[in-house]
């Protein structure tokens, strides 16, 4: 564990997710997730479709609220908060990386990579530097004006990468990051995401369907059936002490 | 979210859709773009008419000798008019006035004495007749006009020879006569400068008898504005002015004026000035049993026909603003497509942190955008249209600058309250959904 640190950065304590809840077609996804993930982890979320690790996904990334059970974002309980707060800790804390990529359209590289720095309210010379430097960073600075139309999808997912990182958050959350891309190019994004995990010490969840995916990380949770059926580490040479 | 990002966000997604954009602003054009045409016709003409309408003193009040149960022409429309009791017109039947009926030579220097000090110019006029005079092969028409000094200060008569009709030519008689330049031009054919005229006469024949007038004052003819000048026999008809004594004298007509036109000093009181002018001349009428005296002025019938003119601009801006109505639906419509089309976009800007005011505003800005772009555009285009309409119709164009502000702050007033729902449906949405959505 993490030696010096106050706390876990995320904390799940008996998440359970209920969707239409009272109702005859009432549906529990969770049935009490208890889930640790220090700083500077690379946590690899594997399960199959329907396992509920979509949910616990959203709910990580305070896209929804746990329906019991308690969620501590850096210590913080996210559950009770409004709409607006909610969007401020995404805004803050989360880096999403999705699966096919979410760029906004007619919409530059350079602008993409802006977006969550604009709801932040950071100023337009200040954020214009740091897109740039993250997109450089991915190596995608000499595509910083081209649309999202113009880019390949490995291209399209290094800027999504590049806009994931820009308010610096506590999490990187990538929901099947390599899913539509093509084997090679698979690897090159998951190269920055080890890149980040070892040079920058990101802290990363992996969600991913790919078993072989999962082996590359140093810890690798399994859910079924709205649980956590295995939790390992250290499979990977740089695992965490 | 800063408004400058919205709109430079608003404007790529209108760029992205251009034709789209047209057509949904269409609405908006039409609307915006019939009620600036009719406002600026409107003002134009109006405009228009008032400057001429002051150029024949918007401020003299004439008093008239009218039957007592003539259908009024000023009444009917507007209240301006003081005093009389309109009849109804199915009765009313035309009798020539008689000499105890018209306003006498007495009553007008009993009015210059109680108006002393207030009273510009006092002038009578009266019609003789229309008559073609003719000198060998030349010849000029003439509307012979008695009237007194005053006359030429309220007609505004700029005198090119010679000098007017006096007071004195009336009460000595004189068969004396004031011409316009386009007169002598006809009459002498041209061979005779202003000057060489004076003192030339000429004969008219009215009603059997023959006048003799003397030349004494030739003044520059201005045709009627906007009216081509009236032929008569191949010939311009303009006023000659002669002593109206002496016409009536001439003429053997009843003594006496049908019509006066007064001018006030002070034109800033003008209605009072007409109300007391009514209040003195009706006073004569009270026991005749056919004739009263009305007192109008130019500018009472200024303020109905604005009155009228506003009427029919409100008229037709409502049919319009149904237009607009339309249009604004139409813009509801395609922000509802839009938002629907870019729910994943909105997914996405949500689970980026943006707020759900911050969505809505976007959205509201998109909309008023459009309505701004196709107002600007309908105001361009009306403004157009209404000086070419106004033009062909023969009056200066006056595009209105205020209807054009007004235009534009209505149609941002549409965007947003057409752009308000749609906003509203892309703020309330679900992250999770919006982003799953297909």
């Amino acid at each position: 564990m993490a030696p010096g640190m106050s706390g876990p950065l995320i904390q799940l304590r008996d998440v359970v997710k209920t969707y239409n809840r009272g109702r005859e077609n009432e549906l529990e996804i969770l049935h009490g997730i208890d889930l640790q993930v220090w700083p500077g982890e690379f946590v690899a979320v594997v399960g199959e479709s329907g396992s509920g690790k979509t949910t616990l996904m959203n709910i990580i990334g305070v896209l929804d609220t746990p329906t019991s059970g308690n969620y501590l974002l850096e210590g913080t309980d996210v559950q009770a908060t409004s709409r607006d707060e909610m969007s401020a800790v995404r805004n803050q804390k989360i880096g999403f990386v999705f699966q096919n990529f979410n760029l906004i359209g007619r919409t530059t590289a350079q602008k993409n990579v802006e977006l969550p720095m604009v709801y932040a309210g950071i100023d337009k010379k200040q954020r214009a530097a740091r897109a740039r430097a993250l997109l450089q960073m991915v190596g995608m600075d000499d595509r910083r004006d081209h649309e999202p139309n113009a880019l390949s999808g490995g291209q399209k997912q290094r800027v999504a990468i590049a806009r994931s990182l820009a308010n610096d958050p506590a999490i990187l959350l990538c929901d099947e990051p390599t899913g539509a891309l093509d084997s090679k190019t698979s690897r090159s994004v998951m190269d920055i995401f080890h890149a980040l995990h070892r040079e920058q010490h990101k802290t990363i969840l992996l969600i991913t369907h790919s078993r072989t995916l999962a082996s590359e990380c140093p810890r690798v949770v399994t859910v079924k059936d709205g649980q956590i059926v295995s939790d390992k580490r250290g499979g990977h040479g740089y695992a965490f002490g | 979210m800063p408004l400058g990002e919205n709109i430079q966000l608003a404007l790529a997604s209108l760029r992205a859709g251009k034709m789209r954009a047209l057509l949904t602003m269409l609405g908006i054009i039409i609307g915006i773009g019939a009620v600036i045409t009719i406002v600026t016709i409107g003002d134009s003409m109006a405009a228009s008419i008032r400057a001429e309408m002051a150029s024949f003193g918007a401020r003299n009040v004439t008093v008239e000798v009218r039957q007592k149960d003539e259908p009024g022409y000023f009444d009917s429309a507007d209240a301006e008019v003081l005093g009389g009791d309109g009849g109804d017109g199915e009765t009313f039947e035309y009798r020539e006035p008689a000499e105890s009926d018209l306003i006498t030579p007495q009553m007008l220097a009993e009015y210059r004495r109680v108006f002393a000090g207030q009273l510009a110019a006092a002038a009578a006029r009266d019609e003789l007749g229309s008559v073609s005079v003719q000198n060998g092969r030349h010849k000029a028409g003439a509307t012979l006009v008695g009237c007194n000094a005053d006359q030429a200060k309220v007609a505004g008569l700029a005198l090119q020879a010679g000098r007017f009709i006096t007071d004195g030519d009336g009460e000595d008689g004189r068969a004396v006569a004031a011409v316009s330049d386009l007169f002598i031009q006809q009459y002498f054919g041209g061979r005779l400068t202003a000057d060489e005229t004076l003192g030339e006469s000429f004969s008219a024949e009215v009603e059997g008898r023959t006048l003799h007038l003397y030349i004494v004052g030739v003044y520059r003819y201005q045709p009627p504005d906007g009216a081509a000048p009236q032929p008569h026999d191949g010939t311009t008809n303009t006023e000659v002015y002669l002593p109206i004594h002496t016409g009536k004298k001439l003429l053997q007509r009843p003594v006496g004026y049908r019509s006066l036109t007064l001018q006030s000093q002070n034109q800033a009181d003008s209605r009072l000035f007409l109300q007391r002018t009514q209040t003195f001349f009706m006073s004569y009428y009270t026991r005749n049993p056919y004739f009263t005296a009305k007192a109008s002025s130019m500018e009472s019938m200024m303020n109905s026909m604005d009155k009228m003119t506003q009427n029919v601009k409100l008229g037709i801006s409502a049919i319009a603003a149904i237009s607009l109505l339309v249009g604004g639906i139409g813009v509801m419509n395609i922000m509802m497509v839009s938002v629907t089309e870019r729910t994943r976009e909105i997914g996405v800007r949500m689970a980026l942190g943006a707020r759900g005011r911050t969505i809505l505003w976007q959205f509201i800005v998109e909309a008023v955008i459009i309505c701004l772009i196709g107002g600007m555009i309908g105001a361009a285009v009306g403004i157009g249209l209404g000086s070419a309409g106004a033009t062909m119709m023969g009056y200066p164009a006056r595009p209105s600058l205020a209807a054009m502000a007004v235009a534009v702050v209505f149609s941002m007033a549409i965007g947003i309250f057409f752009g308000y729902y749609p906003a509203k449906k892309a703020a309330r949405m679900d992250p999770i959904d919006a982003l799953r959505y297909e």
